[in-house]
């Protein structure tokens, strides 16, 4: 099972939303599609969806289009959407009917996945009277009650507090061990980096950078430096290091940030650190992270 | 097919415990109850003693010339409620004093003017219960039999002259023809035709509104990525108008209960007996084809009206152009109900828009050929076809435009 996006554009009078977008999904994982506000992730997953017409390009699975005949997918917005006059059950079995489930098993799934996110006391109630982060949880049942083998989650953890987050995590966590293929969008690029198998980063609807997470860090190398210490140290720590030919990023409570070109640099300062008697609580050499891939990209291009 | 009945069975059932529901079709039943009422409220205040055989008035029959010697047996077998008394013409002025003190008291003086008779009635007020015009007629039906009896006119002759002359009025053209048109079909037809548009109207505004208020809860993404938007249009347009029938039938009903057990058996308005004769099974039957078929039309285009907006609020001005064709059409077919057998009339008949307002007046009030049915209905389904065509592509168009009202020209920009 493969989605393939091949040369898609889209424009909405002369704004090009998306504009030559291509990618593959090959195999079940989750799939960072990222961006800023307004780079064009929303459009490409109605596109991917067939909610959308594109322009131009195409959009396979399996090597056939994209409908809701054809694929058996699962859509949680970015903006949430429930009946806020309806009952919690009644609506999951519509949502559940509409995805081609008869009313029993629809009704039996509802009350699984309610009881799974820990909101079945709220089954008979109106889902306006539910909490924002319940009713997330609503509209993460009306994607996933059909058991969907392409799940594409909008912005999944907004709104959400740690304790529900983690929630979110562990289904997603199965999901993927259940080998489900999941399109997820997010500005939260630590749960990204922590899902994400592949990515494309969007950019004004053309895509920056593309391809497999680890291979995108690999292919940076080891680029920061983070030397944790009392802070008092710092003003001694930041001339050493310059010294070597390192470049100061920035200072945090207990740790300073570094730029390096070579690990050589970096065990040199360590070496001259140790020598003039300052021992640091923490000494990590590392890749970029996503964060600030995605800044340099994005960055780069505004 | 399955799509539809789903979003069938939940619009159905969503609006069906909306309070705008259940407020409605219980005031329009307390409404109904009310005005059924009201005849036998005023039959109970006409005959407030209807077995007691006390007298409520007097009244003092004067007759100094003895002109109608049998006055007071004819009065009082007519009046029953009426003391009438044989008054003495010397003591006018007392009788007079004493009505001015008891308005339940009345005086009727047979009076000769050089040999001319006349009446004169002393009462208090209008409200005192003396029915002076029914006692003129009967002294006067009197007078005038004696008069023509002492100039030997038989008795038959003084009978027809007495009795009057009876008229009809038979309308010409094809409905007077067969003698069909009357009055309580035609009352009936207005009625019908008032009742088709704001039924129409109320309903296809609940499409409207039920889309809106989809677009405002943002539930519409994830509504469309489930099924197609042609099945949710039409599963809601048929669950609305399901639910308009339901509300419909539960009002006939309670208006035929309320006929049948409250209303009072002969009672007529303005002398004209209420009456349902109009309607056969197969003008009820057509009634119905047309409510389901003017209300699917105007449906389906205030579903893109809904489908235009981002907030409810902004509906009602959405809404403007689907208003205005329906107002436009509801008042040429409520024109043309006084325009009987005219070309006009057939045309309008024809105009889908406008047939499902004049043609149920039509199948009431006229024998319409089945020619002109049949042309109106497929008039009617073929422009139900286009426009739900039409409403569909735009539908889907705009269920994922959040912002500005959408104008027709975006709309079809955005649709192509």
């Amino acid at each position: 099972m493969a989605l393939t996006v091949s040369n898609v554009r889209k424009s909405f009078g002369d704004k090009k939303a998306v504009d030559g977008l291509s990618f593959e999904i090959g195999e079940p994982g989750v799939f960072g599609l990222l961006g800023t506000n307004g780079a064009g992730k929303t459009t490409t997953i109605r596109m991917i969806l067939g909610i959308m017409n594109c322009d131009e390009g195409e959009i396979l699975w399996d090597g056939k289009p994209v409908n809701r005949e054809n694929v058996k997918y699962g859509y949680m917005p970015e903006e949430r959407g429930i009946y806020p006059k309806v009952r919690v059950h009644d609506q999951l079995i519509y949502f559940g009917q509409l995805r081609g489930m008869s009313c029993h098993d629809a009704s039996k799934a509802a009350t699984l996945w309610l009881e799974r996110l820990g909101v079945s006391e709220y089954a008979r109630m109106n889902a306006e009277k539910l909490s924002k982060g319940n009713q997330q949880k609503i509209q993460l049942i009306t994607a996933l009650i059909h058991d969907p083998e392409l799940i594409f989650l909008d912005e999944p953890f907004s709104s959400l507090d740690p304790i529900n987050t983690d929630m979110f995590k562990s289904i997603i966590g199965q999901l993927i061990a259940d080998k489900r293929t999941i399109v997820m969008s997010s500005h939260q690029m630590s749960t990204v980096e922590q899902y994400c198998r592949d990515l494309v980063i969007l950019d004004r609807g053309r895509s920056v950078l593309r391809g497999n997470l680890h291979s995108i860090k690999a292919g940076y190398g080891h680029t920061n430096l983070t030397v944790g210490c009392d802070a008092k140290l710092f003003e001694r720590v930041i001339p050493i290091a310059q010294k070597h030919g390192i470049k100061f990023l920035e200072q945090r409570a207990d740790s300073c940030e570094f730029k390096i070109t070579s690990d050589e640099y970096a065990h040199a300062f360590l070496r001259e650190l140790i020598d003039s008697g300052i021992f640091p609580d923490r000494y990590e050499i590392r890749e970029p992270s996503l964060h600030e891939i995605f800044i340099e990209k994005v960055g780069a291009a505004v | 097919m399955k799509d539809i009945m789903v979003v069938f069975a939940f619009t159905f059932r969503d609006s069906i415990r909306k309070k705008a529901f259940i407020i409605s079709t219980v005031m329009v039943l307390i409404l109904i109850f009310a005005a059924s009422s009201i005849p036998a409220i005023m039959n109970n205040l006409k005959d407030k003693t209807p077995t007691d055989d006390k007298k409520s008035n007097t009244c003092f029959v004067v007759d100094a010339d003895g002109l109608v010697p049998s006055a007071l047996p004819a009065l009082e077998a007519q009046f029953p409620k009426i003391e009438f008394v044989a008054g003495d013409p010397q003591k006018s002025g007392d009788y007079k004093k004493s009505i001015e003190s008891d308005k339940t008291k009345a005086m009727v003086e047979i009076l000769n003017n050089e040999g001319v008779p006349s009446l004169r009635f002393t009462i208090t007020d209008f409200l005192s219960g003396t029915p002076t015009g029914e006692m003129t007629e009967l002294l006067n039906n009197m007078i005038v039999s004696d008069i023509l009896s002492k100039e030997g006119v038989s008795e038959a002759t003084t009978g027809i002259v007495l009795s009057g002359i009876a008229s009809e009025v038979v309308p010409a053209g094809r409905g007077g023809a067969d003698g069909k048109m009357d009055i309580t079909g035609y009352a009936l037809g207005i009625v019908l035709t008032v009742v088709m548009f704001f039924s129409i109207y109320f309903y296809g505004y609940g499409v409207a509104m039920s889309v809106a208020s989809e677009k405002t809860s943002r539930v519409m993404e994830t509504l469309i990525v489930s099924t197609k938007p042609s099945r949710i249009l039409i599963g809601k347009c048929i669950g609305m108008g399901t639910l308009g029938l339901l509300q419909l039938a539960i009002f006939i009903l309670a208006a035929a209960g309320s006929y049948k057990f409250i209303v009072p058996d002969g009672f007529t308005i303005a002398g004209v007996p209420l009456s349902l004769s109009s309607f056969t099974p197969f003008s009820a039957i057509m009634v119905l084809v047309y409510f389901l078929l003017g209300y699917f039309l105007f449906a389906m285009i205030n579903s893109v009206c809904g489908a235009t907006v981002s907030r409810a609020e902004d509906l009602q001005s959405a809404i403007m152009p689907s208003n205005i064709i329906s107002i436009i059409s509801f008042y040429a077919a409520y024109i043309v109900l006084f325009m009987p057998d005219t070309e006009i009339r057939r045309l309008v008949s024809f105009i889908p828009f406008t047939s499902a307002f004049i043609m149920p007046f039509r199948l009431l009030n006229e024998s319409l050929p089945i020619s002109d049915i049949i042309i109106s209905i497929s008039l009617l389904i073929v422009s139900i076809v286009i426009v739900a065509a039409l409403s569909i592509r735009l539908y889907s168009a705009s269920v994922l435009h959040y912002g500005q009202r959408l104008k027709l020209g975006d709309l079809f920009k955005l649709s192509t």
